[in-house]
């Protein structure tokens, strides 16, 4: 039924109550594998749905052909943003510190010696039983 | 029209402007005021000095996203710009907590403040024996308890 659903809407054939049942069904987590490819942009319309006055479209524009055109530019919006995530995504990975540590200038990256780094650090600056200490903030 | 197109675009840019503001990192802004971090860039290639950055990778389980700390075998040299660093920093530290030695600053805890009231940022210093000296920069979730545990 929702497969034919979609069909339906992207002939532009659906009616308003059938765009909300297609929209809500995707909201649900469980989407079986053959319509999950489909979820992200429903529910990109479910949103954009919700917020409805910042793409209120004027009434004579609101044909069959528009409503096509229409889903042709949501879908390249939801692309663009989705390209622009992935890129993020890629951009903060590079930007993510990597650990290395360096000793007299020979910088090593090797999980162990970063480890053994870490502990020593640690070590160095422990806090002794006999320490007394100012608080002054 | 061209009025909703325009709408569109506006909206488009800025949606990827709130996903950049959230998506990238808050560490580098955190850090950049620190006078402290030039003494790692500084010192960090010199004979006797043992310097060591970890990511969020590596320090998940302490709860600490990015994890700094230089060794100096010797620190005599490098004390007077590591106490005036310190000295500048401390400044805006919302806890300090010193040892001295001899009327001298041994070791020092400094809660530093934040932008991110869900980040906490620790320096710590601390002058051990034959003139040994450590510096760390934390930051992270860590609580002020949490890392005074991890340092006991």
């Amino acid at each position: 039924m929702i497969q034919k659903l979609i069909e339906k809407y992207y002939s532009g054939e659906t009616t308003s109550s059938e765009e909300t049942l297609l929209r809500n069904y995707f909201l649900q987590e469980e989407i079986p594998e053959p319509l999950k490819s489909y979820q992200p942009l429903f529910i990109a319309l479910s949103d954009l749905h919700d917020h409805k006055e910042l793409f209120s479209i004027p009434n004579h524009f609101n044909t069959l052909h528009h409503r096509k055109n229409n889903v042709w530019k949501i879908a390249a919006a939801i692309t663009g943003i989705a390209a622009s995530l992935l890129l993020l995504f890629l951009l903060h990975q590079n930007l993510q510190p990597e650990s290395w540590v360096m000793i007299e200038g020979h910088k090593m990256t090797t999980k162990t010696e970063i480890e053994q780094a870490i502990q020593q650090s640690f070590e160095n600056v422990k806090i002794n039983e006999d320490d007394f200490f100012f608080y002054t903030k | 029209m061209k009025n909703s197109i325009v709408r569109h675009k506006a909206i488009i840019a800025l949606l990827v402007l709130f996903v950049l503001r959230a998506a990238l990192p808050q560490n580098a802004s955190a850090q950049e005021k620190l006078a402290i971090l030039n003494i790692f860039e500084t010192y960090q290639s010199e004979k006797g000095i043992t310097t060591l950055e970890a990511s969020e990778a590596i320090m998940k389980e302490y709860g600490i996203s990015h994890f700094k700390s230089i060794i100096f075998n010797d620190g005599r040299k490098a004390l007077p710009a590591i106490r005036k660093a310190m000295e500048q920093d401390k400044k805006n530290a919302l806890k300090i907590k010193e040892g001295f030695t001899d009327g001298s600053l041994s070791s020092g805890y400094y809660r530093l403040a934040t932008p991110n009231q869900a980040l906490n940022r620790y320096l710590i210093f601390k002058m051990g024996k034959e003139n040994k000296v450590t510096l760390l920069y934390i930051e992270g979730k860590l609580s002020p308890d949490e890392l005074t545990e991890l340092l006991k």
